[in-house]
């Protein structure tokens, strides 16, 4: 029963539909021409962007619609040499159809053939109508105000996964950087690639001036506390960022090839190509050079039915059946509405997001739905709306929740990113994001070099991140061509590092790697994202003199009055050496004297043991160095206590350091009377640390038996007392003798 | 001629436009480039060239220039497969990440010196030493003063430096520690995780985040009382 459209707007309808379309691809674009992946580009322009920007021009009015367009999607539209390809895709398709009009057909086949012959020319057209670059087309409509545009994080990382606050903030801040530079202005919402949402995630949307992202449905029934609406209207995370949810039972009845329309048997079959039903004589030409076979886009068969024999695409029977399933599909949205009428504040909205390459790429006959369905909507009085404008109207009706980590991929979660078959990917992609945050922090040179560089460092890692990379290893269909591509851009970074600590880089090889994958200007990518205050304070604030031949310390307790360990310390930093203190306490740190005294704990669940309880308390000794040897050189360490003498080792060991240890007592004078296996160990580990110490001082004089006799230390012992003013004067340093 | 093809198609010429360049068929162009691209492929695998990383003394002598720190950390060669892949990082890291309400995914990198440490304490070779990972539930309770709801462990096998952790329960806050399992019975940590949340996978009656979400929304606390995965990460962490 189709309503007048005057009367329609009278009976409007109670409730929303929000669609949402997301376009993306991996960046694929090659300088090397005949690239296999290239052509996924040219299948998108022609099956699903064009085709799409042809039914937004149709109906040339608010549409409602809100087009996520990726950074590498718009950074390959924007791209002169895959449009000149395309072009040429385009004119060899077209020959390609003539060659085939030339020879015997069935008449259903030369009609299919006849249609894609218009349509190609139709392509063609308008492609260059808008001068190459489709992105001016998108502009052009949301200057219009017929679309809403927004966009996605830069190469589309799945950011649960990822190791750093920073790195989730690159991915976005980036993204929006070279979507403005394209689009002149900062959307307020931002596709989460995979739908993908982790708490704190919002944090980071919300700081970067993102107010709304998408989730699945799941994400938003799940929530805590339970929000009232279900997925009737978003939730406010909370950092306040508006979550709109997947509608799922509307969503199916497009997308699913089983219960959804794409199924029907009118509708163009997706895995019958011209290109497989030809010897390939006749088909040569326009195959790969190599000799690979592969689709030409003209798919001349519908789907049929559940059957390998394939009857001829008749494209007046599929667009009919798009006007059928448009009616159909409004008058379901209708009912589903008018079920939920009871709900307000705000009223119900159904949210309906998609990748943009379903419609046309996957169901051909997609965009023609689409459009007739728009038209449907208004018969039914269904406003259309976009999510920002919803949010003008309801931000006060929205309540907040706690939404655990959740995605729209396979079971809900992160099945595909994180499988046998790609997790070995993960930790390089960590190792970058620790490096990068390292490199920024270290280079603080601002000249124009370090700064290409750090942005050509930045770029690798993007590349690398892209969430396209798992995805496809979990499908395992040009599962090498992933691979590679990820590999490649990790060995990328390494060498670009490699130069940059060497100071081998030059501006001309930074700007041939970038035209290797000229994707993102320079000016999109903010050289120190990776750098946090306290790396900046360290880096550049800190004193600096207090880096170099340092004296690293390590005692238990540094304020026991009967060991000299505080008083040396005091004594050195008067005489302006640089001493660090590890000792075991509370207090992380604290400046004391012009000794820098850090206090480290054993946390945790607790040991039974005591030697097991000092190897714990090793381990935190040893992580305390580590972090100071980030930055501090050190010349010499010297260990106070025997509980902290396998740590003490294990540094003068691996960092060629000279090891000075001072004894008060030996295990022998300690436990006299005990032979048990800790004391076998104990005397064991001290006996070790002081054969390998450069000097062994006594406090006292009685232990030099044991030290001498039952350790069989070589080198004499000395008497600490005697040695106070230089106490490293007998000291060789291996590493500066080496 | 092949020369010439060569150097087009590094020029990112398609082989129509060579074709037209080198006034020839397409044919011709397409038949000499597989058979070379084949000729490639026929030649014995030569191993990968990798360049190490040279080990670089510290700036410290000669850096007058004050907004560089100098680089004490020297980044080690390190190990690399077919590829040119390192297959070890000189790092020690534990870190989990979610893949489902029930399974954690969890990788780890342990340094030279850790293993030196442990060999050092333990008198033995770190092939000797039983490894094993701890599955802590620290769900609402503070772990760094030895809480933990419970807790279990397993063996792992040798050369493995991933595990994928399951079953785990959902809505459920986990540490995972690396460890060796000593003979006197304890479980000594090498590495540990930063904490991680499993999702929920159900409708929640009586949850746990009202009262979190409201202390958070209404400003009385600094920090949200709940786990963030992505949290800063400095490199100077620990230096002040």
């Amino acid at each position: 029963m189709e309503l007048e459209r005057g009367k329609g707007r009278e009976a409007m309808r109670k409730g929303y539909f929000s669609l949402v379309l997301h376009a993306h691809l991996p960046y694929i674009r090659h300088e090397e021409a005949h690239r296999l992946e290239e052509r996924w580009m040219y299948e998108a322009i022609s099956e699903t962007y064009i085709p799409l920007l042809w039914e937004v021009d149709r109906l040339s009015r608010p549409l409602g619609w809100t087009v996520s367009i990726s950074p590498p999607v718009i950074e390959m539209l924007a791209d002169p040499l895959i449009q000149e390809r395309y072009i040429e895709h385009i004119e060899d398709t077209l020959r390609l159809i003539r060659q085939e009009l030339e020879r015997e057909l069935a008449q259903k086949e030369r009609d299919a053939l006849l249609f894609y012959q218009d349509r190609y020319q139709d392509l063609l057209n308008t492609f260059l109508h808008w001068e190459k670059d489709l992105n001016r087309a998108f502009r052009h409509y949301k200057e219009q105000g017929y679309l809403d545009l927004i966009t996605c994080t830069a190469t589309h990382g799945f950011s649960p996964h990822m190791l750093s606050e920073q790195a989730a903030r690159s991915e976005i801040q980036t993204g929006l950087n070279c979507f403005e530079r394209h689009y002149g202005f900062r959307p307020s919402g931002l596709w989460m690639p995979e739908c993908a949402y982790t708490p704190g995630l919002d944090r980071i949307l919300y700081e970067e001036g993102i107010r709304y992202t998408f989730v699945d449905e799941h994400s938003i029934l799940n929530a805590d506390p339970s929000p009232k609406h279900g997925i009737g209207a978003p939730v406010y995370s909370p950092h306040g960022v508006a979550l709109f949810p997947r509608d799922q039972i509307i969503s199916g009845k497009i997308w699913s090839s089983v219960i959804g329309y794409p199924g029907h048997p009118d509708y163009r079959e997706f895995y019958r190509d011209l290109a497989y039903d030809r010897e390939w004589d006749q088909i040569a030409e326009f195959m790969h050079p190599e000799g690979l076979r592969y689709d030409t886009g003209l798919k001349l068969h519908r789907v049929t039915g559940e059957t390998d024999q394939k009857d001829y695409y008749v494209r007046d029977w599929a667009w009919q059946r798009t006007s059928e399933h448009a009616a159909d599909f409004a008058q379901a949205l209708g009912e589903h509405l008018d079920a939920h009428q009871g709900q307000d504040f705000p009223p119900f909205l159904v949210t309906a997001p998609f990748d943009a390459e379903l419609f046309g790429h996957w169901w051909f006959e997609g965009p023609d739905f689409l459009g007739k369905a728009m038209e449907r909507l208004e018969d039914q009085g269904i406003e259309s709306i976009s999510p920002a404008i919803f949010l003008e109207r309801h931000f006060q009706d929205i309540d907040t929740a706690h939404v655990a980590m959740g995605t729209w991929g396979r079971k809900g979660y992160a099945e595909v990113w994180i499988n046998e078959r790609n997790d070995w990917m993960i930790r390089h992609l960590h190792q970058l994001e620790k490096r990068l945050a390292g490199i920024v922090a270290r280079n603080r040179h601002q000249d124009a070099l370090t700064v290409k560089a750090k942005r050509q460092l930045i770029r690798e890692y993007l590349l690398a991140v892209s969430s396209d990379w798992p995805f496809i290893l979990d499908g395992q269909t040009t599962a090498q061509y992933a691979a590679n591509r990820f590999r490649e851009h990790i060995l990328r970074f390494e060498e670009t590092e490699r130069r940059l600590d060497a100071e081998e880089l030059t501006v001309e090889w930074l700007d041939d790697r970038y035209r290797e994958y000229p994707f993102l200007q320079d000016s999109d990518i903010e050289p120190d994202v990776f750098l946090t205050a306290h790396d900046y304070y360290v880096a550049v604030k800190r004193e600096k003199s207090w880096n170099t031949d340092a004296i690293l310390l390590f005692v238990r307790q540094y304020d026991a009055s009967d060991r000299p360990a505080s008083e040396l310390a005091r004594r050195l930093a008067a005489a302006g050496e640089n001493v660090y203190v590890v000792t075991e306490h509370l207090e992380a740190y604290r400046f004391e004297e012009g000794v820098h005294v850090y206090g480290v704990q054993v946390t945790g669940l607790p040991l039974v043991q005591t030697y097991n309880q000092l190897a714990a308390l090793n381990l935190a000794f040893l992580r305390q160095a580590q972090a100071l040897s980030k930055i501090v050189d050190f010349a010499v360490i010297h260990n106070f206590n025997m509980e902290t003498a396998s740590a003490a080792q294990a540094i003068a060991k691996i960092k060629e350091l000279p090891l000075v240890s001072n004894v008060y007592d030996v295990e022998s004078e300690r436990s006299p009377d005990r032979s048990g296996g800790l004391v076998v160990a104990l005397k064991r580990l001290e006996g070790d640390a002081l054969r390998q110490s450069a000097v062994v001082y006594l406090e006292r004089e009685e232990s030099r038996h044991g030290v001498e006799q039952e350790y069989h230390v070589e080198k004499k012992p000395l008497r600490f007392e005697e040695n106070l003013e230089k106490p490293y004067q007998h000291v060789t340093n291996p590493k500066k003798n080496g | 001629m092949l020369e010439q093809i060569i150097k087009l198609k590094e020029q990112g010429l398609t082989t129509k436009q060579i074709a037209a360049q080198l006034d020839t068929t397409e044919g011709k162009i397409k038949y000499a480039w597989t058979k070379y691209r084949k000729s490639l492929t026929e030649q014995p695998l030569v191993a990968l060239k990798v360049e190490s990383k040279t080990v670089k003394q510290t700036k410290k002598s000669t850096a007058p220039v004050l907004d560089v720190v100098p680089s004490v950390q020297v980044v080690p060669s390190l190990e690399r497969d077919a590829f040119g892949m390192a297959t070890h990082y000189e790092d020690d890291i534990i870190h989990a990440i979610v893949q489902s309400p029930t399974a954690l995914y969890v990788y780890w990198e342990l340094s030279e010196l850790s293993k030196q440490l442990l060999e050092t304490h333990y008198h033995t070779t770190f092939d000797s030493f039983r490894k094993e990972l701890r599955i802590i539930d620290v769900t609402l309770v503070e772990y760094e003063q030895g809480q933990a709801n419970r807790t279990y462990q397993f063996e792992l096998p040798e050369m493995t430096n991933a595990w994928f952790v399951r079953p785990v329960a959902p809505n459920t806050t986990y540490i995972i520690e690396w460890g060796i399992q000593t003979i006197d019975g304890d479980f000594v940590p090498v590495l540990r995780s930063k904490p991680v949340e499993t999702p929920r996978d159900e409708p929640v009656t009586d949850g746990r985040f009202a009262e979190v979400v409201h202390h958070w929304q209404y400003g009385e606390v600094e920090q949200p009382e709940w786990v963030e995965v992505l949290r800063p990460y400095s490199y100077f962490d620990r230096v002040r």
